[in-house]
């Protein structure tokens, strides 16, 4: 980690109203010490890269982040190493989180009911309509609240509006596992497994390596368990394929009867329960029953995790499973505050606005009106309130059915805190002085509680952390973290034996974050609408995924459109899931919005407007329409398994012998400079996405929209490829393989890809006519081909994108129409450390973009001697991709393990 | 004084007949002009000449291309292209012998305006009205004789080997 | 129509053409000399709608990039390097034609050399616009020449696609300089003919001062002759080295020995087909069934039946090589090919290519007219869809499955192929009003042995 230079906060201040105020005049508000660059702020040089520590939300908790700011403009995040939900790593939300700053569909102003507004207009609304109502028939929705100062705020609106009413609601809540808590201890906690610790973990339809916002930390510290011999192991029984199903060392499908039967045969296995056992398939069976033989035996190291998608009762008994195991698992108070079901939450609300109770409903960046389950009719329950505001950041349903649309700014606009899921508290620095004339969820509740409050969030921030002198503050914002403020462990008595009620078989509707769009947050990103699905490679939208049989018992064909009605309706082509549970039908969530902009309006279906209950009907529509995917086949057969070695857990590469070659030898490297090499361990990349987005935060990779997605453009210099290979699965992420003997050189008729001194494989955009010769004889197929100008090209509409544009990396070209590029292992990095070191000197060592975003530190990237390289060519489990044909890759991998245990997967 | 007798043959055997004539008859044969090649007027001197031409301006072409190439690539501006030699022989063969094709042709064209004295647009020949009907359908033979008698002796004999149009130019 | 019983000479001719000025008159006279008739003008009208729909596809290609066509980034390549490698192929058919039979003195090649001969400078001409074309960046070609530039950079010589500038760039000037020595004896006829003088002039200069004096014809003879045998070896090299362009690569499906060869009998086989559609249709609408006669197809429809079987065996040759060879990736593209996503594509090359020709073992269908014109355009179309099936099914099954992607053309695709198509005949019409489509001088020649 670079260190993290500590600036008071006027300095930053300054620093961040001069890059706002000469870049984007325009759009900005500038009022105080605004400074041109000519007079450059003492420390400061242009095109220099300064990092600084913030933090990021997601559904409500905070994940410390490290925003690299260039001339004033923070251009991307990565990890932060102190922060225990980064950990130094990044998801595909991080990492797509710039985007949204430079979005220029951003909300910009208060909208009031006659048109464009603002926010005196608003506070002089709350003056007249909220303050004398001491609260009474006010209700303010908002998130996961974990922000002390919001907190803090929001106590305070309840002193000056004691009868108002505040109501938490994610729609990925965690009210199942805080009942089961309630009822097992007697009061709400949180379970933290440790994977770390953990030998044996079986997964009950559990994704704790999925989209989230623990992603980053279980994913790291499973690698770190899984790193380490002897190997563990990992059991999932989960309805659709997740991210860690697919790492899973034995899985199988099952879908709600299955898994609460599973649960019954597993609690008998462990000593609990009595009475005839439900009957399972017998692959199920059998996994279950080695489950819980493995599960016993390395009792204080097996874990049991639930999804937190999974009834009460399964959570219930997984925490009784843990107390019988002694599993590696810590218990938290939750670190919301606030531990009201979210659910239950929501409902009374929505009940009270249709009877008419509420008069003014403040929604401060929640979006009720898609995500809430259909039965409770917010969108009509809205029309009831006399006053409604929406405060979000992007145009949305929620806004769309509200008078007032207030603008919120970006994370990286204003002051924030959050804490993260284990409680230890982020103060955010902002990185820029905001854009537009927007103000935090916090600054709303202050014109709440004060109509003349003044904006600004660095105040209410700062007086909420008192307790830190200003040496301290200037450390805890400098470093992103709280010192010591993680929330107590909680010890906890034994739980009792809940077997989870077997429901009937009938056909399931499963809900899923999305991994690229999570609940719909991320849905106007367009990064994150490009990023293909890691499990389907559906990129711009989402098909209900199936299991082949359903699909032909129903009549669908791959790509037929149905309709499903459970609570609403979703029309939605079909896709058939490879490892999809028979009679479950999975849909992700965060697509089919409304009312957003040009990038996520009108793409898919909404998968919450299936949030009802009961058994859903599914009927064939006219027509079919499949989402574009960018990877047409997962299952290798025969020779193409080479691709995808999977190993036994002893088990090495076979050696492959060198073939005879025409080409000389390249001479000895006596005095070359330092050799470049990256190595991907494909037994520990789960697929999340973060390095291709990370990528294309870093190089500047333009986005070109679901249409020339559909024709198979895609631009991303990095694809993560998801095989099943000899009966597991797995991710291979496929970088440039930068060749020592590449076949897109000698093919290139003008030199525009050529090799350099430090074994990188380099395209020259200026000097590239576009033959594409050489991704036709890349055997890889790694290059991408600038097709129309996709830099200049808008996937905005007709929104002017300039703002897009500020979010570029100086350091690389903004490649032009006509011109092949790809992967270049980030050679702005490594020519900037070559630029850093002293003549003769070695240079500092170089993390691409993809490798510093890792979760898992999958990834690996240094020179040839380098530990981490050298180690892992030495590894018995290295492979080269295709190395049959000679290339000599310098990117290579190490093999995909597999440890099904004694009995055969 | 010296005249030109011009006569024009319909067929190749009248002219070949005609000329032969002439040959015998020890005239001096001031010109010829034939619809074809005929191969019954034998190879000529300078048999070689293009064929030379074509084959050292080919051999240049290729050779100064090749040249060229090997200059270029592995002195010039020598870099790594995917691991092979600077001086890779095998695949800078294609394009030096294509060039070499090239430039032999245009040795060899050069080679025959020299020889066939092209590239003259004015020449004495094409004041001959019958010269020009040497490019349709007959061929023209020029025999130098002397006035008068002699003339018509000539005139005569050509008619005689089967030409349809004779006649008598005074310069 | 029926072949002649008649053997030597005398086959190639029909008697209706008695004089050495009846062949003048038969091939000078529809010349610019005389108003062109009105199918002409159609045709004309036609092949120039034709080309200006294609030049403004084109212009729309320049101006929005290659993302108009259906290429993407696993099939790179799409029409413009399946259409480049067509008329190339085409173009290759005419001076090969000339040049073979003028060294293996088959005379009856002189009543169709010249427009074969056409066909390949005008072919060969629009081949060239597709790999210029086909670039991201097109205003940039010039790089794959090598010239003194500030930065010092050259080409990179050992691409295949640099070869493949020099082979075009060589072949399209030598063959016309080939056509001009051939040429040069008819211009100075149109030159002598009575006429407008502006033309009878412009013919004049072309003619450099022809006399048809006994040394030029020698000269001209042996230049001829020369290039015919620097021809020869230049064609069969310049369709190879389109072969490499392809073969010279890693890539299933390409990478094959037998490429060369192979795109070489292509070439020849698919210009064939396209000289006996334009004998047929320029014998009869110019008057010349004196000179092309029943003969002249029956010896083409020969080569062309010939041409077929060892385009048959190449295919075969290319399922054996792959089986035998044991190469998984090189199985799976054959195996693509016959049963993938192109197989209808694939099978129907296979019957235009292979199976259509095989009429020619019936000696009446030789020289039937609806037989040649359905034959001919059958290989053809199977000619053109080899060329695309080659791109199309090694890039759609390469070596990584996560990258196999299929290819779909677009609307602007099929109007730049149909652009050259028009572009060709409009070429073709001005070609046959300008210039003589039959050597005058060569068949004057051939009427003499005849009459011996």
């Amino acid at each position: 980690m670079p260190p993290v230079s500590a600036l008071d906060r006027r300095a930053i201040l300054r620093l961040i109203a001069t890059g706002a105020a000469t870049l984007l005049a325009s759009c900005g508000r500038p009022k105080e010490d605004i400074h041109p660059l000519a007079n450059q702020p003492e420390g400061t040089l242009p095109g220099t890269v300064r990092r600084y520590a913030t933090a990021l939300p997601l559904a409500g908790y905070g994940r410390g982040v490290t925003g690299l700011v260039v001339d004033e403009r923070p251009i991307k995040l990565e990890g932060l190493a102190a922060h225990p939900a980064s950990l130094g790593s990044t998801d595909p939300f991080i990492e797509a989180a710039i985007l949204d700053l430079y979005d220029p569909q951003r909300l910009r102003a208060p909208f009031g009911p006659t048109g464009p507004s603002n926010w005196s207009a608003l506070a002089a609304l709350f003056r007249e309509q909220l303050a004398p109502t001491r609260g009474r028939g006010v209700a303010v929705l908002t998130g996961r609240v974990t922000s002390p100062t919001m907190l803090a705020q929001l106590a305070a609106a309840r002193t000056a509006l004691p009868e108002m009413r505040h109501v938490s609601w994610e729609p990925f809540d965690d009210d199942a596992p805080l009942a089961a808590a309630r009822a097992a201890f007697g009061r709400p906690l949180l379970a933290r497994p440790r994977l770390q610790d953990a030998d044996v973990v079986l997964l009950l339809d559990a994704d704790p390596l999925g989209p989230g916002p623990e992603q980053i930390a279980h994913a790291r510290n499973w690698s770190d368990r899984r790193r380490k011999a002897p190997m563990h192991r990992l059991y999932s029984i989960e309805a659709s394929p997740s991210l860690s199903g697919s790492m899973a060392d034995r899985r199988q499908p099952a879908g709600p009867r299955d898994l609460a039967a599973a649960c019954h045969v597993l609690a008998a296995a462990l000593g609990g329960g009595s009475g005839p056992l439900p009957t399972l398939p017998p692959e199920l069976e059998r996994l279950v029953r080695d489950a819980a033989r493995d599960l016993k035996a390395a009792h204080g190291r097996a874990l049991v995790i639930a999804g937190e998608r999974q009834p009460e009762a399964v959570h219930a008994f997984a925490a009784w499973a843990n107390g019988v195991l002694a599993a590696p698992q810590d218990w938290i108070a939750p670190v919301s505050g606030d531990v009201s079901p979210h659910c239950g939450g929501l409902a009374a609300l929505a009940d009270d606005m249709h009877a008419g109770r509420i008069g003014a409903l403040v929604v401060l960046d929640a979006n009720p009106v898609y995500a809430a389950a259909p039965a409770l009719g917010f969108k009509q329950a809205m029309a009831r309130v006399p006053l409604t505001i929406a405060a979000s950041r992007f145009g949305d349903e929620t806004g769309a059915a509200s008078q007032w649309r207030v603008p919120l700014s970006h994370f990286l606009e204003d002051w924030h805190d959050w804490r993260a899921p284990d409680g230890t508290a982020s103060i955010a620095q902002p990185l820029v002085h905001p854009f537009f004339d927007t103000r935090t969820p916090a600054a709303i509740l202050d014109l709440m509680i004060d109509p003349a409050a003044r904006p600004g969030s660095f105040d209410a921030v700062r007086a909420q952390w008192t307790g830190l002198d200003d040496a301290a503050w200037r450390t805890a914002v400098a470093s992103g973290v709280v010192p010591d403020s993680a929330a107590p462990l909680e010890r906890v008595g034994t739980a009792g034996l809940v077997l989870p009620p077997i429901p009937p078989q009938t056909l399931t509707i499963d809900l899923r974050p999305s991994s690229q769009l999570y609940d719909g947050r991320f849905s106007t990103n367009a990064w994150a609408q490009e990023c293909p699905d890691p499990i389907t490679k559906e990129a711009w939208g989402s098909s209900a995924r199936m299991h082949a049989g359903d699909m032909s018992r129903l009549g669908l064909k791959e790509g037929s459109l149905i309709r499903i009605d459970r609570g609403g309706s979703a029309i939605l082509p079909v896709r058939a899931v490879s490892g999809q549970a028979l009679g479950t039908v999975t849909l992700v969530t965060g697509y089919g919005r409304e009312g957003t902009g040009q990038i996520a309006d009108g793409l898919g279906a909404n998968a919450w407007a299936l949030g009802g209950n009961g058994t859903p009907r599914i009927a064939a529509q006219e027509g079919g329409s499949s989402v574009a995917t960018t990877q047409p086949v997962f299952a290798l057969e025969g020779e193409l398994e080479k691709l995808f070695p999977v190993l036994a857990p002893a088990e090495a590469m076979p050696s492959v012998t060198p073939k005879p070659s025409l080409l000389p030898n390249p001479p000895a490297r006596g005095n070359a400079p330092p050799q470049y090499a990256m190595a991907i361990d494909t037994d520990l990349c789960i697929g999340c996405n973060a390095c291709v987005i990370a990528c294309q935060a870093e190089n500047n990779v333009p986005v070109i929209g679901p249409d020339e997605m559909a024709v198979g453009r895609d631009m991303h210099w990095l694809r993560v490829d998801r095989y099943v290979s000899e009966g597991t699965a797995g991710f291979q992420p496929v970088p440039c393989m930068h060749c020592e003997k590449a076949p897109c050189e000698p093919v290139c008729p003008v030199e525009a890809s050529v090799h350099d001194s430090q074994g990188l494989n380099l395209q020259v955009y200026n000097r590239c006519v576009g033959t594409r010769t050489c991704e036709a004889n890349c055997p890889y197929k790694v290059r991408r081909f600038n097709f129309l100008d996709y830099a200049e090209r808008s996937v905005w509409g007709d929104a002017p994108h300039e703002s897009v544009t500020a979010q570029r990396n100086p350091d690389v070209t903004v490649r032009a129409r006509g011109v092949m590029e790809k992967c270049t292992y980030c050679v702005q990095r490594i020519e900037a450390a070559n630029h850093a070191a002293a003549p003769g000197e070695t240079p500092a060592p170089v993390v691409t973009a993809c490798a510093a975003a890792c979760p898992t530190q999958a990834i690996r990237f240094g020179t040839l001697d380098s530990p981490d390289i050298a180690g892992a060519r030495k590894d018995p489990r290295h492979y080269r991709l295709l190395e049959e044909l000679g290339t000599e890759p310098r990117t290579s991998y190490l093999a995909r393990r597999r440890n099904p245990g004694d009995t055969p997967a | 004084m010296t005249v030109l007798a011009l006569a024009t043959f319909p067929h190749e055997s009248a002219y070949l007949r005609g000329r032969h004539e002439m040959v015998t008859h020890e005239y001096r044969l001031v010109g010829e002009w034939l619809p074809y090649g005929s191969e019954a007027l034998g190879p000529g001197p300078g048999a070689h000449g293009i064929r030379a031409a074509a084959i050292v301006s080919g051999v240049l072409g290729a050779v100064g291309l090749f040249a060229l190439t090997v200059w270029s690539m592995a002195f010039a501006y020598p870099f790594n292209s995917g691991g092979r030699p600077l001086f890779s022989w095998p695949a800078y063969i294609p394009a030096a012998v294509e060039f070499g094709a090239f430039t032999a042709a245009v040795g060899g064209l050069i080679w025959f305006f020299r020889e066939g004295r092209l590239t003259r647009l004015h020449d004495a020949a094409f004041e001959f009205a019958e010269v020009a009907r040497a490019s349709q359908d007959r061929f023209v033979l020029a025999v130098a004789c002397d006035g008068g008698e002699d003339a018509n002796t000539v005139l005569a004999i050509l008619a005689n080997a089967g030409a349809d149009h004779t006649r008598l130019v005074t310069p | 129509m029926k072949p002649h019983a008649r053997q030597g000479g005398q086959r190639w001719i029909l008697p209706s053409i008695q004089t050495l000025g009846d062949v003048t008159e038969t091939v000078a006279a529809p010349l610019m000399d005389v108003r062109a008739k009105r199918r002409w003008w159609l045709a004309f009208i036609a092949a120039l709608v034709l080309t200006a729909v294609g030049a403004v596809a084109i212009g729309f290609s320049l101006a929005y990039g290659p993302g108009l066509w259906g290429n993407n980034t696993a099939v790179v390549w799409g029409f413009p390097i399946a259409n480049y490698v067509w008329w190339i192929g085409i173009g290759n058919a005419g001076t090969l034609i000339s040049s073979l039979l003028l060294l293996t003195r088959q005379k009856w090649r002189a009543s169709i050399n010249r427009f074969a001969e056409g066909m390949t400078l005008i072919a060969v001409s629009i081949a060239g616009i597709f790999p210029i074309l086909h670039l991201g960046r097109p205003m940039y070609f010039y790089w794959l020449a090598p010239y003194p530039n500030t930065m010092q950079l050259w080409p990179q010589w050992r691409s295949a696609l640099v070869w493949d500038f020099w082979a075009i760039l060589s072949y399209l000037l030598f063959s016309a300089i080939f056509f001009y020595v051939g040429l040069v004896p008819d211009l100075a006829t149109l030159r002598d003919r009575p006429g407008r003088r502006g033309w009878r002039r412009l013919y004049g200069v072309a003619a450099m001062g022809w006399q048809g004096t006994p040394e030029q014809w020698r000269a001209q003879e042996r230049l001829h002759r020369t290039l015919a045998a620097i021809a020869v070896p230049l064609v069969c090299s310049v369709h190879s080295i389109v072969g490499l362009d392809f073969a010279a690569s890693l890539m299933p499906g390409w990478t094959e020995s037998i490429f060369p060869p192979y795109f070489v009998v292509g070439a020849l086989f698919s210009g064939f087909a396209m000289v006996v559609l334009i004998a047929l249709t320029i014998r009869r609408t110019m008057g010349l069934e004196g000179m092309i006669v029943p003969d002249h197809f029956d010896a083409m429809a020969r080569i062309i039946l010939a041409a077929s079987i060892v385009m048959g065996a190449s295919y075969a040759a290319e399922w054996f090589s792959a089986w035998w060879g044991g190469e998984a990736a090189d199985r799976r593209v054959v195996v693509f090919e016959l049963t993938g996503a192109y197989w209808p594509f694939y099978w129907a090359m296979l019957l235009g290519n292979v199976a259509a020709p095989q009429l020619f073992w019936i000696r009446r269908l030789r020289t039937s007219p609806a037989a040649l014109i359905g034959v001919s355009i059958a290989v053809l179309v199977g000619m053109w869809l080899e060329r695309i099936l080659i791109i199309a099914n090694t890039l759609s099954r390469g070596y990584v499955p996560s990258f196999w992607r299929l290819y779909a053309p677009t609307l602007v695709d099929f109007l730049i192929l149909a652009g050259t198509v028009g572009a060709f005949l409009l070429l073709f019409l001005i070609f046959a009003r300008l210039l003589p489509v039959v050597s005058m001088h060569e068949v004057r020649k051939l009427l003499k042995e005849r009459a011996q």
